[in-house]
């Protein structure tokens, strides 16, 4: 090296290389080289764990931080994020919370939010859950109604009640008027209150059968029923004399057994088609579908007033 | 506060010595270390062992670094040594404008040019120092912005052996430390023995080490001269030691307790024993053998200077000779100077600012180092950083 550092001609000695070839003659220059290699190491491994201090206390602080973030957001419930099944909306919803202004999104009670839902009779199900940092998720699942019920108690007005499929009484809100006033009347049925609301009414799943069959097969007779009773409906297994009695606009009163609905409307719809086509169909008193394969039309005589009964096959 | 620590090296034949200093602001320094230790290795200035040489010279930086508690990355050397030459070098060149005013661009040429002569092979310069500027001829002592043809620049350019160089080099760089400057051993003590008026009057600086003499003349305020002379207080001390036939040590005793450079007639009759202590086999001789021995060989080492200097240069010495170093303290060396270069001498006293104990002038080329280093330092701004990572690494290392 030297050799090759001569042939370049040095002009000063500036130009000699003080860094190349320092061999540590003596003890104590070795001894000073160690340590400077020591402390080079040490410096090293300071500067490392320095390093991997910082990294540390970076992760702590940001795990820290957003542990603040949530805190500092969840200040304030800014938005309820509202779904349905049904026809509630998101206005009724608040109206119906009525939760505080500027409610602390943690001050949240989740679980008396749902129970507050739940206790309205319409609302079937509730599922509440937060969405950080500040909107409150509350999906609900409604009743459908299928009757509707008349109530008075004492001496106050009476009252209009829906009836969904599972028997539950509730006073709807939300509906339309016109669909509303289609459903039919629920009548014979004792009701019990508990509480505020009414007990739930046994068997409905079975009459609901009865007007989701007529609703779907044969929607123009299902047009003209007025009202059910169940006067005569036991909904108890094996109660063979249960009947339920349908008032209709056209055809008088048309009496329903508990046993293959789509059978007996079949029937009925023979009937009233032959009463039609005789324009005999204004003088049906009742016509009575729950013996087996036949059915009892008892007509009314326009001249005297008398029955006449007729028994269809 | 800003600060700088600067070491100063000089290993000489007799003895290493390290001083640290501080040099704060960029203007002020305070010497906080000093290390002297017996030299082995070293022989007319030159090392003969390196290992030896290495071995005193880093226990002298520690020595130095512990007493000062300070730790030296970099260090100014002095170099001494016979391989040294000084060559005056002069270069001209044509102003470049068109206006002919000189600008800095001229005179970073010219000093280039004068820097870059060639030297033989094997040879590398150790120092420029700058003489003068000439413009069209006249001497002028900052040439920028004046009008002019041509522009001149003289340097005093000392050139040494490289493989001595490499030597010095490798003993400092072996202890981790950078050589940040190499000045020659005259240029060094001469600055700091002499006042600038004396240089610009025109001074001769004699250090007479151990094993050579060092020398520089000072005319105008630059230096025109420097020599090494192969001769210093151990040839006086081997003259009487060969001379009376007594051991080194013997003679090193009479030539510092009786010797004298010239005959002094007053007592030159008067015996001494050689030994002393009444030992047997001592003898006495005439003190005027010894000042005989002593006086040859003085007469010899400034007539070898005189020899190198013109007559012209001898007489522009307005101010005298000033004698420095540590064998100048042999007795009437000054007269024997005189005798022979027939000029004004004292004998050198280190500046008031330096400790009483480095009042002695064999501290003079290290103090002079140290002045050297603070001259350097001070036109740049202080490179000390205070800063926390600084004093961190500082700390570490």
């Amino acid at each position: 090296m030297e050799h090759r550092e001569d042939k370049k001609r040095l002009s000063s000695w500036r130009d000699i290389d003080q860094t190349k070839g320092h061999r540590s003659l003596t003890p104590i220059a070795r001894w000073k080289k160690l340590q400077y290699y020591g402390k080079l190491i040490g410096s090293a491994a300071i500067v490392v764990c320095c390093v991997l201090g910082a990294l540390w206390a970076l992760r702590i602080v940001q795990i820290k931080s957003r542990s603040i973030r949530v805190e500092g957001v969840t200040q304030i419930l800014k938005r309820i994020d509202f779904e349905t099944d049904g026809i509630l909306t998101g206005q009724w919803c608040k109206d119906f919370l009525k939760l505080p202004e500027s409610v602390p999104f943690m001050d949240v009670n989740l679980f008396q939010v749902k129970t507050q839902l739940e206790s309205f009779g319409q609302v079937r199900s509730v599922v509440v859950e937060r969405q950080f940092p500040d909107t409150l998720k509350i999906h609900i699942e409604e009743y459908r109604p299928v009757l509707r019920i008349a109530v008075k108690e004492d001496s106050k007005p009476a009252q209009l009640f829906l009836i969904s499929k599972e028997g539950i009484v509730y006073q709807g809100v939300g509906y339309q008027r016109e669909i509303i006033g289609k459903l039919p009347f629920l009548t014979g049925v004792p009701l019990n209150k508990v509480g505020n609301s009414f007990q739930r009414l046994e068997g409905m799943e079975i009459i609901s059968r009865l007007i989701s069959l007529a609703n779907i097969k044969k929607p123009h007779l299902y047009a003209n029923w007025k009202s059910l009773s169940c006067e005569q409906f036991d909904h108890r297994v094996g109660a063979e004399w249960s009947r339920i009695r349908v008032s209709t606009k056209d055809v008088g009163e048309v009496i329903f057994g508990t046993q293959d609905f789509s059978e007996q409307l079949d029937r009925l719809d023979f009937i009233v088609k032959n009463l039609k086509a005789s324009q005999k169909e204004g003088r049906v008193e009742y016509i009575d579908l729950s013996t087996d394969t036949q059915a009892a039309v008892q007509l009314t005589s326009v001249f005297t007033g008398k029955k006449q009964s007729q028994v269809r096959q | 506060m800003n600060s700088k620590i600067v070491g100063a090296i000089e290993i000489g034949t007799s003895k290493v010595i390290v001083l640290v200093g501080e040099i704060i602001r960029g203007n002020s320094l305070n010497i906080i270390g000093v290390s002297e230790i017996p030299s082995i290795g070293v022989k007319k200035g030159e090392m003969i062992d390196l290992k030896a040489a290495s071995l005193v010279t880093h226990e002298a930086i520690r020595a130095a670094e512990k007493s000062s508690k300070a730790t030296l990355d970099k260090a100014f050397l002095a170099q001494t040594g016979s391989h040294l030459m000084g060559i005056q070098n002069t270069a001209t060149v044509k102003v470049r404008s068109a206006d002919n005013i000189i600008s800095a661009s001229d005179i970073q040429r010219v000093q280039e040019e004068a820097k870059s002569k060639e030297l033989d092979a094997q040879r590398v310069y150790v120092n420029h120092i700058r003489n003068f500027f000439k413009v069209d001829n006249k001497i002028v002592e900052n040439p920028i912005g004046m009008e002019g043809q041509q522009l001149s620049v003289s340097y005093w350019s000392i050139s040494g052996d490289v493989n001595r160089i490499k030597d010095s080099l490798r003993v400092i760089n072996g202890f981790g430390l950078e050589v940040e400057n190499m000045v020659i051993s005259s240029v060094a003590s001469g600055s700091i023995v002499t006042s600038e008026t004396e240089r610009k009057n025109g001074v001769l600086v004699i250090d007479i080490g151990c094993g050579t003499t060092d020398y520089v003349a000072y005319k105008d305020g630059v230096v025109i001269k420097t020599g090494v002379v192969p001769i210093g207080g151990d040839h006086f001390t081997n003259d009487l030691s060969l001379g009376l036939r007594v051991n080194n040590k013997h003679a090193e005793k009479l030539k510092l307790e009786v010797g004298k450079a010239v005959i002094d007639d007053s007592d030159k009759e008067e015996k001494v024993w050689l030994i002393g202590g009444r030992t047997i086999g001592d003898r006495n001789v005439k003190r005027l053998a010894i000042y005989q021995i002593l006086n040859a060989r003085a007469e010899e080492l400034f007539g070898i200077i005189k020899k190198q200097l013109s007559p012209i240069e001898i007489r522009e010495l307005s101010a005298g000779v000033v004698l420095t170093g540590g064998s100048s303290h042999l007795r009437k060396i000054d007269e024997a100077a005189n005798n022979v270069l027939n000029a004004d001498i004292r004998l050198a006293e280190n500046p008031n600012w330096a400790d009483s104990e480095l009042r002695d002038p064999k501290y003079s080329t290290a103090l002079g180092l140290l002045h050297y280093s603070l001259k350097t330092n001070n036109p740049h701004l202080p490179e000390e950083q205070s800063g926390l990572f600084h004093r961190l690494a500082k700390m570490l290392f």
